[in-house]
């Protein structure tokens, strides 16, 4: 199986977080390109690192991480190279948890065209995007080239989630194409309405039952959890995984608040 | 040329005296010209006139302010969008005087098409004042005696319907059924959709087509324009599928655009897809079916749309639906044969906006359009999504409706009448959401809406109002109709009205409080307890509201609020205000 894979970046201090890096890492062992889109204004260290794992395309930070897939993605779908398998990740989450070939080994089962770790209720049943695998069927056909050749920036974060995210899903299942998430797959669905990222957060820690958990729920709590209480019981339970993410989060808060500032979202949206 | 002619009327109207013409005198000029027509002025005004020179005098004096038209097809609001009102001169009468250039009085009305067609125009007469006077439409209409503005006002805008141009021929595998017609199986059907600048959402429409279980389809995307990735994404797809063709347009619009589709598409039946939208799987199949089942010339599905995380019905156009808010001809369940459409004529290339309602109409009026909630086409609304092949120029809805005078309002008072029994309960929320919610959430704890029916009309429109989640939960979730209007006129009274099925109803103003005790006693008084409402000056739902009035629909039709030209915001002109109450 030829994997291609792309890997969206940001930090606002052009660093590249521990877990980041790990997670990148992670990515690499499965992939047999890695093309990793920075739009941080990195640090040379940072630069470095990232280019020893794969590919490095930096671009202005404009557009949030779909165009950084477009760019990613596009040369590498229409260069002739006949991919079987194409992923899409960022660096929004902490993860994964499981090892991905243990997930990817266990996804091949599902018979799904496409899936990612969770499937969203919110506003329809679409995968969160965080992270998405594309399998041969939906690699082949034109359409999945089509869509990120329409990826253009838009003006907020809720603009890109309604379009890309949900219409990415939406496109995929109008074209019959079978919609999957591992975590689904290994809890037999989720009847709850709802984004499992954050109602199910704590299957995470049920042996990464959920292999990621997204560094927005930690930091934010929008379910009232207790942000605290969240991330100790994950340093506890996943202490290699979670080093350095306590830091991360203090580190980028300011600056995350002022970008999210900037971006109108829905009253009841909450991190798709 | 129309210089010329209208210089010949001016001598022959009016004599040229010391080589300098007399001043015109207004009435007489309208007079001569034999475009006012009394019976449809009369019926707008609602009252008689002694003479034709009475009515004339009173158009003169009021017309601008009534905003009532001399005649079907003289708009003035078309002729003069944004300074009739204000103008000096009558717009008759400036339009007589050859002042308006180009411009025609009315959107069926093109004097070019309609001469070449008309041999028997007289050629003396300047062009509408010419038709005007040898309509054969008109001299039947005036031969009846008791025809009704509905029969009038049809008659006409049927007569002058534009010819729908060159229509290709039908299908040759496939022969073309005429309306009302029961299709043959398996026939082709040509699916036309616009679209410019929308790469992504274009890919999820033709791919929705690609899904139907129904065959025999042929897609003609017509790219109005684009300058974006579209091109290369419907290249993409027509590579994938011989069904699928492009046709590059002109980028003029929506409505050319749609024409263009239909000129080049060769199905005996015609389909219509937005980008935006998308069809369920057994769309086009449930569509045929029922049309096949019903034996008529078109057929409406279901079509929802979904804003945020709820979904709305956006039904068919009614003549209750026609009043009672925004536009939903939604065109995007609509299947037709090609004679329907070719009968229903082109889409209207000089409508800003609307053209699709404007056409839906007319499809109405060719025949039955049968019904089927089996298939359904989804719209996801995109609040990014920036361009619009609508052109930019702001016509709402009611210009679409009043200038091709296609609501049948005779209808609706007869709706009115016949109507099940029950309360239709009706209040203003002005601007304020969730006190309404507050409301509607109150007296749907005590009664269902079998019981009661809940009419909620906000002083707003445009895409924030239509954005509404408010209006999603009152709508989808209380079983409210929400209906839009831009002022406090009496329009929305009457829309409230036409959009109601109760044989009582309960009219309501901004207070709260006593809503429950209220609609209790509505509920709990017979038919025999009902006030009858008297015609009276100045009686319209404003006032009544004041102290909570329960009436029966049928003497609610018959108050000022139900004058169509009340809708467009002028006062209400039997006021004692008003120099003619």
């Amino acid at each position: 199986v030829s994997s291609l894979a792309a890997f969206a970046h940001f930090d606002p201090d052009g660093l590249v977080a521990p877990h980041v890096e790990r997670h990148i890492r992670e990515l690499s062992t499965v992939a047999d390109r890695l093309v990793i889109v920075s739009t941080a204004p990195l640090t040379d260290r940072a630069r470095a690192t990232l280019a020893s794992y794969g590919e490095l395309i930096e671009r202005e930070n404009v557009g949030y991480d779909f165009c950084s897939w477009r760019a990613a993605l596009l040369p590498a779908l229409s260069d002739g190279t006949r991919w079987d398998r194409v992923l899409i990740s960022n660096d929004s989450c902490v993860g994964p948890l499981r090892p991905y070939r243990r997930i990817l080994t266990e996804m091949a089962t599902s018979g799904a065209d496409v899936w990612g770790v969770a499937l969203s209720r919110q506003f329809e049943p679409h995968i969160q995007s965080f992270f998405v695998c594309f399998e041969a069927p939906v690699v082949r056909s034109s359409l999945l080239y089509a869509f990120w050749n329409a990826v253009t920036p838009l003006a907020n974060r809720w603009f890109v989630v309604n379009r890309y995210e949900l219409g990415l899903s939406r496109l995929l299942r109008t074209a019959g194409f079978t919609l999957g998430a591992y975590y689904d797959m290994k809890t037999g669905g989720q009847p709850a309405d709802g984004n499992p990222m954050i109602i199910h957060w704590d299957k995470a820690l049920d042996g990464g039952l959920l292999p990621f958990v997204k560094v927005e729920v930690l930091r934010d709590d929008p379910a009232g959890f207790g942000a605290d209480l969240m991330l100790r019981r994950c340093e506890e339970r996943f202490p290699e995984q979670f080093e350095g993410v306590r830091d991360y989060i203090e580190r980028t808060r300011e600056a995350i608040a002022l970008a999210r500032a900037g971006s109108v979202v829905m009253d009841e949206e909450v991190a798709p | 040329v129309r210089r010329l002619r209208l210089a010949r009327f001016r001598v022959r109207g009016f004599p040229v005296a010391d080589g300098r013409a007399h001043e015109p005198v207004p009435e007489r000029l309208v007079l001569r010209s034999r475009v006012f027509d009394r019976d449809w002025y009369e019926l707008q005004a609602g009252r008689t006139f002694p003479d034709d020179r009475a009515a004339i005098a009173h158009y003169l004096d009021h017309g601008r302010v009534t905003g009532f038209t001399p005649a079907a097809l003289f708009d003035p609001a078309y002729l003069d969008p944004s300074g009739w009102k204000s103008a000096d001169q009558d717009p008759l009468v400036t339009y007589l005087c050859g002042a308006t250039a180009d411009r025609d009085p009315h959107p069926l009305f093109n004097e070019v098409k309609q001469r070449a067609k008309t041999a028997s125009i007289r050629a003396d007469l300047p062009g509408l004042v010419g038709f005007f006077a040898v309509s054969p439409a008109k001299r039947a209409l005036l031969s009846l005696s008791g025809v009704s503005w509905t029969q009038a006002r049809s008659t006409l805008v049927r007569s002058m319907t534009l010819e729908p141009g060159t229509w290709p021929a039908p299908h040759p595998a496939h022969p073309l059924p005429p309306p009302g017609e029961a299709a043959p199986e398996g026939a082709l059907v040509s699916v036309v959709l616009p679209v410019r600048d929308r790469p992504l959402h274009v890919l999820t429409a033709i791919t929705s087509v690609r899904a139907q279980t129904y065959p025999a389809w042929e897609l003609v995307v017509v790219d109005d324009g684009s300058s974006d990735q579209t091109p290369a994404n419907l290249a993409l797809m027509a590579a994938d599928d011989e069904r699928i063709r492009v046709v590059r347009g002109a980028g003029r619009g929506v409505a050319a655009a749609r024409n263009l589709g239909i000129t080049a598409a060769s199905g005996a039946y015609i389909a219509f897809l937005d980008s935006d939208y998308l069809w369920e799987p057994t769309h086009l199949e449930g569509a045929l079916d029922e049309l096949r089942a019903a034996g008529t010339g078109a057929v409406q599905t279901g079509t929802r749309r979904r804003v945020g995380r709820d979904w709305a019905d956006t039904g068919p156009p009614s003549h209750s639906r026609m009043a009672s808010g925004p536009p939903r001809a939604d065109l995007n369940g609509l299947v037709v044969t090609r004679a329907v459409a070719t009968e229903a004529g082109s889409f209207d290339e000089g409508l800003a906006r609307g053209s699709d309602l404007d056409w839906y109409w007319r499809v109405l009026s060719v025949g039955a359009v049968a019904r089927t909630d089996s298939a359904m086409a989804l719209e996801h609304v995109d609040p990014s999504l920036t361009g619009s092949l609508s052109r930019t120029h702001p016509q709402w809805w009611l210009d679409v409706a009043f200038s091709h005078h296609l609501v049948d309002w005779d209808e609706l008072r007869a709706e009115s009448r016949d109507r099940p029994a029950g309360v239709t309960f009706v209040f203003a929320a002005r601007a304020d959401r969730a006190q309404a919610i507050d409301r509607v959430r109150a007296l749907r704890a005590k009664y269902p809406a079998e019981q009661v029916e809940v009419i909620v009309w906000f002083n707003e429109t445009g895409p924030r109002a239509v954005w509404s989640s408010a209006y999603t939960v009152l709508e989808a979730r209380l079983g409210a109709t929400v209906l839009l209007h831009p002022a406090a006129t009496t329009g929305p009274s009457a829309m409230s009205l036409a959009a109601g099925r109760g044989r009582r109803v309960l009219v309501l103003g901004d207070d709260p409080a006593d809503d429950l005790a209220r609609v209790g006693d509505a509920v709990a008084n017979g038919p025999e307890k009902v006030r009858s409402v008297p015609r009276v000056a100045g009686s319209h739902v404003g006032r009544l509201a004041a102290d909570c009035t329960v009436v029966s629909a049928a003497d609610f039709a018959e108050l000022d609020g139900y004058e169509p030209k009340a809708f467009a915001g002028v006062p209400d002109h039997r006021s004692p205000d008003h120099p003619d109450s």
